[in-house]
């Protein structure tokens, strides 16, 4: 019950915003509508937060709920360190994926034998980056703009293959991107929030480079 | 009555050939229709013959462009076409649904797939790390890489099997919905970096790629969609792959050799009667002599073979040269010359001339090489017919002739001319005459030491290439596919075959660990098999009762995953219902292969052979990265039913095989001619005869040496040929009036010398080996024997 509200009143707040503003498609208007963000990652070699996932299933009636910190290393790849329910690094790469549990390694699929891993791995690089031209060769984008600090951002896939498993995204921020939530073409929804995002013009540490 | 027979036997071969063979005639343009069948057993010739028809169809292209937001829509523009064209019977450029789609669709049928790490944790009693992963899949991003969702396949059984059935597409990424391949920098986060995008278009031909309208259909196809792409991207690039393309080249290259030759052939045989004869009665005769004789070769391949090869036809503008021979004997010896003014009776002559070249061609039947086989008979027909209209008609054909020239008026003077003053003059001139003792023994050995210096140079090398030799731009077109898509299927495949599906599918599950061992090992990289897309009924049963024992059966895996989620007892009770309902349902060839799941491997599954001796089925393996061909064919060949095939490697050791065996055999017919002449003249003039014949092989092998040919089969063959050829050039020397004599053997070897010469001009390397091998040793041939011929007293 919790849930279907949660997941109400989310779709009524994006209504609203949508309903308020109107939506600019193009990456320049996209690119001005996040400005602000775009402007702090535009510097940021890396991106450095905590976030809180639900995933809302068909058939449960209370989400899946972790959380755990992230990386973003530009041009090197992801890392999502779930630490609650249980510790899991998942680390993304432009060459695959590489999941690890209590730090040993224990499942890794390259991109080679799987190529459509490569489009989860092009989504989510490009959402942390906010790279509106790689984002569009994947997905139509509508932006809402509330002519507040507030932004957010509609993306429906272009393809059929990624339609057949994943609707659409809504990604929203103000100075930073403070939430992403995906919806499956099955009805999933999962909602992340991101919090005490710090841009880093710096980059990796070394203890950090050692982990991808 | 003799010529009115052979009259009505020229026009009835005239009548079939005009009315049965021309509308019924097939050329052939396979240039492996060439190659030695080099299966072990009929299943297997037939297995390797249908998967080289499937595979053939198939073709690759890379599209590229350094505009890479142009790069879908080039590629786009460049299927259309293609598929637009109507050449194609599939094009396949953008990836959609229809996989997913499909593997959702057949649920029931898939229910007991499982991938092979999931086998084996589950045999291993490792159920705990399936569990763990289905948890961690549900809160980390793992779970995105999943096709199907948490609740219709809690432990991502279904998602992982339908994951590892779909083959890799090597470097390629799907980006968007199209595959792509970056060139240069490799950056995900800016595109416009990087200097070249190509992506991918596959197609599969409509029609027999062996065939010269489907070369014709897809070549122009290909053309128009190369345009059509410009139009999108003016710097597109684009490479393609496939052996149509190599038949295509083939094809077209063999037919205008084909054209080339045969017309500066029958130019230098019409230049050299008129200059010779200087009448045209002759040139009418020995022009219609050159058809008939061709018509009857191409008769007797179509009804022997049921196709004439189009090397065939090229090699065949060399019968222009040869089969003119008999014409131009008869014409030589009716000129008058001063002293014998009576022609001989030439036709023991020309039967022992004709003899000699026929044994020559017979000679290239030992070799089993069906283009060499189709070369000789082509060659022996169309002599023995030219013989034989010499003998039987021209006598009486050239009365006619003479007749109605007369009616005509056309040319007054009937009688022959004389013969030209130079070859009465060069055949006066003697080396005896003009050298003194000591001169000729240092010429001789002058000529002995470059000969003997060249033989030790010489090479051998017996492989495909001295077969076939693709074009230079194809081949770098190839290399380009390769590199891009990194993968690098070759030749080299392996076969399996079982009385049924289902024993070739469980051959195929025995060979998957040793494949998988062999790439663990690095001695392939990969392997492209129907297994595991297509499971065995018999694997299908154990996983199923691994799964209802481990995963659906109470206070299973299912149970225990689904409880820690959340999901409650009626959304189990749901999944083990789904589960049972399944029961005695599976996934079988004839459902996979309607699938559209099965098309990325469908041609390595050949399906049934049946013949008298029972039925059988077999599928292909394709062979990644094949680094070490011995150990992968040992590792392979150690599973029941499992063939290694390597067709090239095959195909150079019987290339090598008979090289030997001809080797021997021109030894041998050396020294049986020897014998024989010895027998016939008992005295040193045999030698005189022979040695023109046996020099003339020793200085061409020499030759050879020189130019740093390495010799194969066709230059052995070849030198048979020459033995053929030249063996009648001393004897004819020997036996024929002075001046007649020469300029019969200078006219029959310059017609043989321009004929061979023009082959030595091919593309396709046996042809040339054999042009250059013949024309080097006619004319050393005709030079010995014009230096060593006896005095005529």
């Amino acid at each position: 019950m919790r849930s279907g509200l949660l997941v109400l009143l989310f779709w009524s707040a994006a209504g609203a915003i949508a309903a308020s503003a109107a939506p600019v498609t193009s990456a320049a208007q996209l690119a001005a509508l996040t400005r602000d963000t775009a402007r702090s990652l535009a510097r940021a070699q890396a991106v450095r937060g905590a976030f809180v996932q639900q995933r809302h299933l068909a058939g449960l009636s209370k989400p899946l709920e972790s959380d755990g910190r992230f990386l973003f290393a530009r041009g090197v790849g992801i890392e999502w360190h779930t630490e609650k329910p249980f510790d899991s690094q998942f680390i993304l790469t432009s060459d695959g994926m590489t999941q690890r549990d209590e730090g040993g390694e224990t499942l890794r699929i390259s991109v080679a034998d799987q190529p459509a891993l490569t489009v989860v791995s092009r989504v989510f690089f490009a959402l942390f980056a906010l790279d509106f031209d790689a984002l569009s060769q994947d997905f139509t984008m509508t932006g809402a703009d509330d002519r507040s600090a507030h932004w957010q951002l509609t993306l429906a896939p272009r393809t059929a293959a990624l339609r057949s498993v994943f609707r659409q995204a809504i990604v929203m921020g103000d100075s930073t991107v403070k939430s992403v939530r995906l919806e499956d073409a099955n009805g999933d929804v999962t909602q992340i929030e991101l919090h005490a995002v710090q841009y880093d013009a710096k980059g990796l540490t070394a203890d950090e480079r050692r982990r991808f | 009555m003799r010529f009115r027979i052979a009259f009505a036997a020229v026009l009835a071969l005239l009548a079939v050939f005009a009315f049965f063979v021309v509308p019924r005639m097939r050329i052939e343009t396979n240039l492996l229709a060439l190659l030695p069948s080099t299966a072990e057993n009929r299943v297997q010739l037939d297995a390797v013959k249908r998967f080289a028809d499937r595979s053939s169809r198939e073709l690759v292209f890379v599209v590229g462009t350094a505009a890479r937001d142009q790069l879908r829509d080039t590629g786009a523009a460049f299927a259309e076409s293609l598929r637009g064209s109507g050449a194609f019977a599939r094009v396949d450029y953008v990836v959609d649904d229809r996989y997913i789609a499909a593997a959702r669709a057949d649920r029931d049928l898939r229910s007991a797939l499982l991938s092979s790490r999931d086998r084996e944790l589950l045999t291993h009693d490792e159920v705990s790390k399936l569990e763990r992963d289905a948890l961690r899949a549900a809160y980390t991003p793992l779970g995105f890489t999943r096709p199907f969702s948490i609740s219709d396949d809690p432990l991502g059984i279904a998602s992982a099997a339908f994951a590892e059935e779909l083959p890799g597409a090597g470097r390629a990424r799907l980006e968007g919905d199209i595959l792509v391949v970056r060139e240069g920098a490799r950056d995900e986060k800016s595109p416009r970096d990087v200097s070249h995008a190509w992506t991918v278009v596959r197609a599969a031909t409509a029609g027999d790629p062996y065939r010269t309208e489907t070369h014709h259909d897809v070549m122009s196809a290909l053309d128009a969609a190369r345009d059509a792409a410009a139009r999108v991207a003016p710097d597109v690039d684009i490479a393609g792959s496939g052996v149509i393309l190599h038949a295509a080249a083939a094809a077209s290259k063999a037919q205008t050799e084909v054209a080339i030759f045969g017309g500066f052939d029958l130019a230098a045989v019409v230049l050299l009667i008129i200059l010779v004869f200087r009448q045209v009665r002759p040139l009418i005769v020995t022009l219609l002599t050159i058809g008939i004789a061709t018509c009857a070769a191409i008769a007797m391949c179509h009804f022997v073979f049921g196709e004439v090869h189009i090397l065939t036809l090229t090699f065949g503008t060399s019968l222009i040269g040869v089969s003119v021979d008999y014409a131009m004997h008869y014409f030589v010896n009716r000129m008058p010359s001063e002293g014998a003014a009576h022609p001989h009776d030439i036709v023991p002559a020309l039967i022992l001339g004709c003899t000699t070249t026929v044994a020559g061609y017979l000679t290239f039947l030992i070799a089993p090489i069906p283009g060499l086989r189709q070369i000789a008979l082509f060659s022996a027909t169309g002599l023995a017919t030219a013989c034989a209209v010499v003998i039987f008609l021209y006598p009486r054909s050239l009365e006619l002739l003479s007749v109605a020239f007369r009616k005509l008026r056309v040319e007054r003077a009937t009688t022959p001319r004389a013969v030209p003053r130079w070859v009465a003059r060069l055949a006066e001139k003697r080396l005896e005459n003009a050298l003194p003792h000591a001169g000729i023994w240092a010429l001789v050995l002058g000529v002995a030491t470059l000969g003997a210096a060249g033989l030790a140079q010489l090479e051998t090398r017996d492989d495909v290439r001295a077969l076939q030799r693709p074009p230079p731009a194809l081949i770098a077109a190839e290399k380009k596919v390769r590199t891009l898509l990194g993968v690098g299927f070759d030749t080299r495949f392996v076969l399996v075959t079982a009385p049924t599906p289902e024993d070739v599918l469980r051959r195929l599950e025995a060979l998957d660990p040793v494949l998988r061992g062999l790439a663990d090992a690095h001695q392939i990289k990969g392997a492209l098999s129907v297994s595991p897309s297509l499971v065995s009924v018999e694997r299908q049963r154990t996983d199923r009762a691994l799964l209802a024992r481990l995963v659906y059966a109470p206070g299973g895996a299912l149970e225990r995953v689904m409880g820690r989620l959340g999901f409650d007892a009626g959304a189990i009770a749901a999944r083990r219902a789904e589960f049972a309902a399944s029961e005695g349902r599976f996934l079988t060839p004839d459902h996979w292969l309607e699938s559209p799941l099965s098309a990325p491997v469908r041609h390595l599954w050949l399906g049934a052979h049946a013949d008298d001796q029972g039925t059988d089925h077999a599928a292909v393996v394709l062979l990644d990265g094949n680094v070490a061909p011995d150990a992968v064919r040992a590792a392979v060949e150690a599973v029941p039913g499992v063939t290694y095939v390597d067709q090239v490697a095959d195909i150079s050791q019987i290339l090598g095989e008979y090289r030997h065996i001809a080797s021997w055999l021109m030894l041998v017919v050396v020294a049986v001619m020897l014998a024989c002449l010895l027998v016939f003249y008992r005295s040193g003039a045999a030698v005189r005869t022979a040695v023109p014949a046996a020099a003339g092989l020793a200085l061409t092998l020499a030759t050879l040496g020189w130019i740093h040919e390495p010799i194969n089969l066709f230059h052995v063959l070849s030198l048979l040929l020459v033995l053929g050829l030249g063996v009648d050039y001393a004897i004819i020397l020997r036996e024929g009036r002075n001046q007649q004599a020469v300029l019969a053997v200078f006219l029959s070897m310059t017609t043989t010398l321009i004929s061979f010469g023009l082959l030595g001009f091919s593309s396709v390397p046996f042809v040339r080996s054999i042009g250059i091998t013949v024309a080097f040793g006619v004319a050393f041939t005709f030079l010995i024997a014009l230096a060593a011929r006896p005095r005529v007293h």
